[in-house]
């Protein structure tokens, strides 16, 4: 049982990952516009991510240390400032996007203004941060994120052609547009690989207490918690080009694409739309404004943990309270959720060399990690993930501006 | 005799009070030169501006004059004695009670006292 709720560390930072605005954005669009093309962009962005969510979950099993605290030690101040920067503002047009998705969910399901719900958005999720522990919102959050199911079931009621669906797996190029196609498999794999996945997890393995005995659920928990986000998510995909693609809709709005769960599941369709857009995308801004407090605290070695009192730690609490009034400004002046949010990605993607690469250091200090230094797969793994991340970070500009 | 190696051991490094709360990172360390005999440890220096200097001198000055303006309290680094380091593990342990000493952490503790105690829930 013990385990089992370690497992919901896993679901809320993949909540995160891959039912925030961005991935559902991409992922309805992906579907609609390429059918079952793109889903190994999904399986890709999944392997990375659990590998790395794996290894900083053994960082802080082990030493007790955070990625961002660790690489401060190792690279001092002088370097950490700049991903300290980038992740800050990510994190902040990450929230933004979050905000302006769930005010848009509750436009769709009532008719009345994103504007009208960006302020009571956040006043929703300050209000569970300031009042709740950590780990009664990762369990609400996992518990109430089973919503997002609902695609899962719509997929498998549409009766996709499987095969089909497998070959979707296999990395390859498109011989249709294929400018928009590799714009997409770059944002998608850009919203799975969040920087802000990796230390959230590994703070949250801490505020959990985790320690030398936890590396075995660590690693179940990775594996799980990015397989339930990843089979969502490309359960998203698999509904779009079931329902979108054959009427021709682009799903370049959210209001297009909220006719996806219809088909399948009737009139409850439209409402599990809604609702699973506004629980991954307040589960997201949960996650987001939490790891900007993560990061600032432990950068500069305040008190942090979601778990103690605002008053024990005050600016940790006054962290996300600021992030938080800055993430409505978007949705208050009238940006569209669906563009801020593909630009939140490119951002994202931009900055990813800059955030992964110190891992490689990090993960093989013996000093720090002693006998759980990354063995060769995760050497080769965190390599490649930091050569991939590079790759896309040359590629974001120009296929945005050729794709997007 | 004890050996660190500065760069990996201590500066940086985050800093425990005597109750094993955090309170801060060591941001500079202060080095005392002395004529015909070798420089001294002097002191760990703690505060945002110091850690600031790191990245850009210029910067740093120029947010501690307009901190020194609007800043309803000091933040002015503070210096705390080499000598009563202690490594627990990878961490700094000094003899401080960081809740107690009216010199730690004064920005948390006036939004503590003046922000967060006025708004509902604060303390839960």
């Amino acid at each position: 049982m013990k385990n089992l709720t370690k497992v919901a560390l896993g679901i809320l930072t993949s909540v995160g990952g891959y039912l925030e605005v961005g991935s559902m954005g991409t992922g309805l669009q992906a579907g609609a516009a390429f059918r079952f093309e793109l889903l190994w962009a999904i399986a890709l962005g999944t392997v990375c991510i659990a590998f790395l969510t794996e290894m900083t979950g053994r960082l802080a099993a082990v030493a007790q240390e955070t990625v961002v605290g660790a690489m401060r030690e190792d690279f001092g101040f002088s370097f950490q400032v700049w991903p300290l920067a980038t992740q800050i503002i990510i994190d902040l047009l990450v929230l933004a996007s979050e905000i302006g998705g769930a005010s848009l969910a509750l436009q769709l399901a009532t008719g009345i203004s994103i504007r009208i719900w960006a302020i009571p958005i956040a006043v929703l999720v300050w209000a569970v941060l300031w009042k709740g522990t950590f780990g009664s919102i990762e369990h609400g959050v996992a518990i109430v994120g089973m919503i997002t199911l609902s695609f899962v079931l719509a997929a498998w009621w549409l009766h996709p052609d499987w095969h089909e669906v497998a070959r979707g797996l296999v990395p390859h190029l498109s011989a249709r547009d294929g400018a928009q196609y590799t714009y997409l498999a770059v944002g998608i794999i850009g919203a799975t690989v969040s920087p802000y996945l990796v230390s959230f997890y590994s703070s949250g393995a801490i505020e959990e207490g985790w320690k030398t005995s936890d590396l075995v659920p660590n690693r179940i928990t990775a594996a799980l918690g990015m397989s339930f986000g990843s089979t969502v998510a490309m359960a998203v995909v698999i509904v779009a080009a079931m329902v979108l693609a054959p009427r021709g809709i682009v799903a370049d709005t959210y209001q297009q694409a909220a006719v996806a769960l219809s088909e399948p599941i009737g009139r409850w369709g439209f409402w599990l739309f809604c609702a699973s857009l506004f629980v991954g995308t307040i589960g997201a801004a949960l996650e987001v404004a939490l790891d900007v407090s993560y990061i600032t605290a432990q950068t500069f070695g305040w008190k942090w943990g979601e778990d103690q009192a605002p008053v024990e730690e005050a600016r940790f609490a006054l962290t996300y309270t600021f992030a938080l009034l800055l993430g409505t400004v978007p949705s208050l002046i009238g940006l569209d959720p669906l563009k801020f949010t593909m630009f939140s990605m490119s951002m994202t993607v931009l900055a990813l060399p800059i955030i992964f690469a110190p891992l490689i250091v990090i993960m093989n200090d013996k000093h720090r990690l002693k006998t759980h230094t990354n063995g060769i797969v995760t050497n080769v793994a965190v390599i490649a993930i930091v050569l991939l991340s590079f790759l896309l970070a040359v590629m974001v500009i120009p296929v945005q501006v050729l794709g997007g | 005799m004890v050996k660190f190696d500065l760069g990996r051991d201590v500066l940086d490094q985050l800093l425990l009070d005597k109750k094993g709360r955090e309170f801060g990172r060591v941001d500079g360390i202060i080095v005392h030169l002395r004529q015909n005999k070798p420089p001294r440890l002097g002191e760990i220096e703690i505060g945002v501006f110091t850690v600031l200097r790191r990245v850009s001198p210029r910067i740093a000055a120029w947010l501690q004059r307009v901190a020194a303006r609007v800043s309803p309290v000091s933040l002015e680094s503070i210096r705390l004695p080499f000598e009563d380091i202690t490594h627990k593990d990878i961490d700094i342990e000094m003899p401080v009670d960081s809740e107690a000493d009216e010199r730690l952490m004064r920005g948390e503790k006036w939004l503590r006292e003046h922000v967060i105690r006025k708004l509902p829930g604060g303390a839960r």
